[in-house]
């Protein structure tokens, strides 16, 4: 297991650079001259000039993406924006704990809210319930968050005035935004659990566990639950991983000073060194967080444990 | 139907209600077993053999299942009666059952320890250690080390799974034990193994057995008694010498004469013409009839009941032979 987790954290440099390299190409071939963007129309050519020497944006490409890479990697530099000359790493510090946490609270909610809902879904199957539940996920799932959170912000802050709409200022700014984020994860969580609970009810080992006497409950929580989990994992950890850059647009809705917001500002003025550097960050998160999610299958299935070899008196034992 | 009768199955009709039509799986099955007695219920695949023993432990699949006549008593109770909550009292702990299909019967994130344990910690109301101590012993009775009960089902082989799910069955000594083919997924060499194994334990503990299969080898090696089953009704039941040394039923004669002779050399395999008739679309009559010989346009008229033709052994025909046909 540790030699799998090590093996994996290694993949993560290869797959790092290569996002790098791929954004930095994108970024330096965009027409556009920076120069003009950071300092004006009204500028005059020396200045552009003195200004593109600083920034070492004369040099040949791979010079640049080499010295990029060697302050980003070694020094965890990022460099400074365009737009304000302000150091790039700073500001991620202070916004990657809100675009986090707000990740975080919509994924807990996913799941926390999501599998019951498929769990009864599954039990209750083609009765009104599970319909209507059904129906109300397929409705959910359809529906862009930054809608939905426009229409929580005009119901709750505007006509209702029982939440704030904007801003981030303390726990109840994260109501809105969370559960505009989260819409979507739940019912796509609460479908998915439904259908791998129906497949996993109808297995064999159900019938065992019933012909043991076990009750239908723990039949259900237990026997089932745990061999569903592992499509609910996939689901969950692929929305996880989007969300910690995807919720830009909410973040937004909501004025909320996370990454998101960050990253569609400096796209909108060009601020290349911001963008690539939001993007380094995110990639390297999303890979961290799609690691949990293939440690989870192993935590739950055994089968997946096996085939991650690094293990306890495993192989003789296959062969017996 | 006096003596000490640990089940008696009376008149028993289950409908299966698919979106195609109503599948009539069993039709008016009566059987009784004595205590410590070794039943086979013998048939084709889809004669209902399955759906007999599962709805003694009432775990159908409802729906689409229903049991929609006819009473089972276990040691004098009705099963139809009760609650679930005393179903689930008699499920695993008076009765159990093995299962067909041993490589999806154990659940695959659990270990196989912990699956014979659970059954006893639910009906022996012992701490989890007590429990796990009984499960290894379990599973040393059944022939398999004691080291192997933090294993997964996937690390067992199917002929150890298949005894796993015998000591889950065998775990709280049941009274009745419902055997669905338990061998007929292994090759032969398990087979015998796993037969030695639960005629063994049934001597040892005494249980009573009802033993599905479709293989008459494993029928005259472990049977007392007999029942002869067809599209979800009893041709003929009997004493294993009855079926045996004289059997009435054209159904099982048919049966009898597709078994292979070793002292012919038979290139062909003599089978009985015609299929099982359509579960959705069974013939007024004798279910029989359209493939038998024998039958007339009486058989076709309405249900056949059974006849005792020499005590205990009973064949639901109308032309029954006066001598019987011996293999």
């Amino acid at each position: 297991m540790i030699r799998y987790i090590v093996k994996r954290l290694l993949m993560l440099i290869p797959v790092v650079l290569g996002v790098t390299f791929l954004v930095f190409t994108l970024l330096h071939f965009t027409p556009g001259d920076p120069a003009v963007n950071a300092l004006g129309a009204t500028s005059t050519e020396e200045a552009r000039q003195a200004w593109r020497e600083e920034r070492g944006l004369n040099d040949p490409f791979f010079v640049q993406f080499a010295n990029y890479c060697k302050e980003v990697f070694l020094h965890g530099n990022f460099g400074r924006s365009y737009s304000g000359n302000r150091s790039i790493s700073d500001e991620i510090k202070s916004r990657l704990p809100i675009s986090a946490r707000l990740a975080l609270l919509a994924i807990l909610i996913d799941f926390l809210v999501g599998t019951p809902i498929g769990i009864i879904s599954a039990v209750k199957r083609y009765s009104a319930l599970d319909n209507i539940l059904m129906l109300l996920a397929l409705f959910m799932v359809s529906m862009p968050g930054f809608w939905i959170g426009l229409e929580l912000s005009i119901i709750f802050a505007l006509k209702l005035r029982l939440l704030p709409a904007s801003g981030l200022y303390g726990p109840q700014y994260y109501i809105l935004p969370v559960i505009s984020i989260a819409l979507g994860g739940v019912s796509a969580a609460a479908r998915m659990t439904r259908s791998c609970m129906l497949d996993v009810i109808g297995s064999d080992y159900m019938v065992t566990a019933r012909a043991k006497g076990v009750s239908e409950k723990i039949i259900i929580l237990k026997h089932g639950l745990k061999n569903a989990l592992i499509p609910i994992i996939t689901q969950i950890g692929g929305a996880a991983a989007g969300m910690i850059g995807g919720a830009m647009i909410t973040e937004i809705v909501f004025s909320i000073p996370g990454m998101g917001t960050y990253m569609t500002n400096a796209i909108q003025s060009r601020d290349y060194p911001v963008v690539l550097g939001c993007v380094v960050v995110l990639s390297f998160l999303a890979c961290i967080i799609l690691l949990i999610t293939d440690l989870a299958y192993a935590f739950v299935d055994p089968r997946i444990r096996a085939q991650f070899g690094g293990g306890k008196k495993k192989s003789k034992k296959e062969d017996a | 139907m006096a003596k000490d009768n640990i089940l008696e199955i009376e008149n028993l009709y289950v409908e299966y209600d698919t979106d195609d039509g109503v599948v009539k799986a069993v039709n008016g099955v009566s059987l009784s077993l004595e205590r410590g007695e070794t039943l086979g219920l013998v048939g084709e695949t889809g004669a209902g053999k399955t759906t007999i023993a599962r709805s003694i432990l009432r775990i159908l699949p409802v729906p689409p299942a229903k049991v929609t006549q006819g009473t089972i008593r276990f040691e004098g109770q009705d099963l139809g009666k009760i609650s679930e909550a005393e179903m689930r009292k008699l499920r695993g702990h008076k009765i159990a059952m093995i299962f067909q299909d041993p490589m999806s019967a154990l659940n695959p994130v659990y270990t196989v320890g912990s699956q014979i344990a659970e059954g006893i910690e639910l009906h022996q109301k012992v701490s989890k250690a007590e429990a796990a101590k009984r499960a290894g012993e379990m599973l040393e009775m059944v022939g398999i080390p004691r080291e192997r009960y933090t294993d997964y089902p996937n690390q067992f082989s199917g002929g150890m799974k298949q005894r796993a799910v015998i000591a889950i069955a065998l775990a709280c000594n049941p009274d009745l034990l419902l055997a669905d083919e338990p061998t007929t997924a292994l090759d032969v060499t398990i087979q015998a193994q796993v037969l030695e194994l639960m005629e063994q334990l049934r001597d040892k503990l005494g249980t009573s057995l009802i033993m599905i299969t479709h293989d008459f080898g494993i029928v005259a090696r472990i049977c007392d008694r007999v029942a002869v089953v067809y599209a979800g009704q009893v041709m003929e039941y009997g004493s294993k010498k009855d079926i045996f040394k004289d059997c009435r039923h054209p159904y099982t004669m048919g049966l009898f004469n597709s078994l292979p002779k070793l002292d012919k050399n038979e290139k062909r395999l003599k089978t009985i013409p015609g299929l099982m008739p359509n579960p959705m679309d069974l013939p007024k009559g004798c279910p029989f009839a359209p493939r038998c010989q024998n039958a007339t346009e009486e058989c076709m008229k309405g249900r056949i009941e059974p006849k005792e033709v020499t005590p205990g052994h009973f064949v639901s025909c109308l032309y029954i032979p006066e001598r019987g046909m011996s293999v």
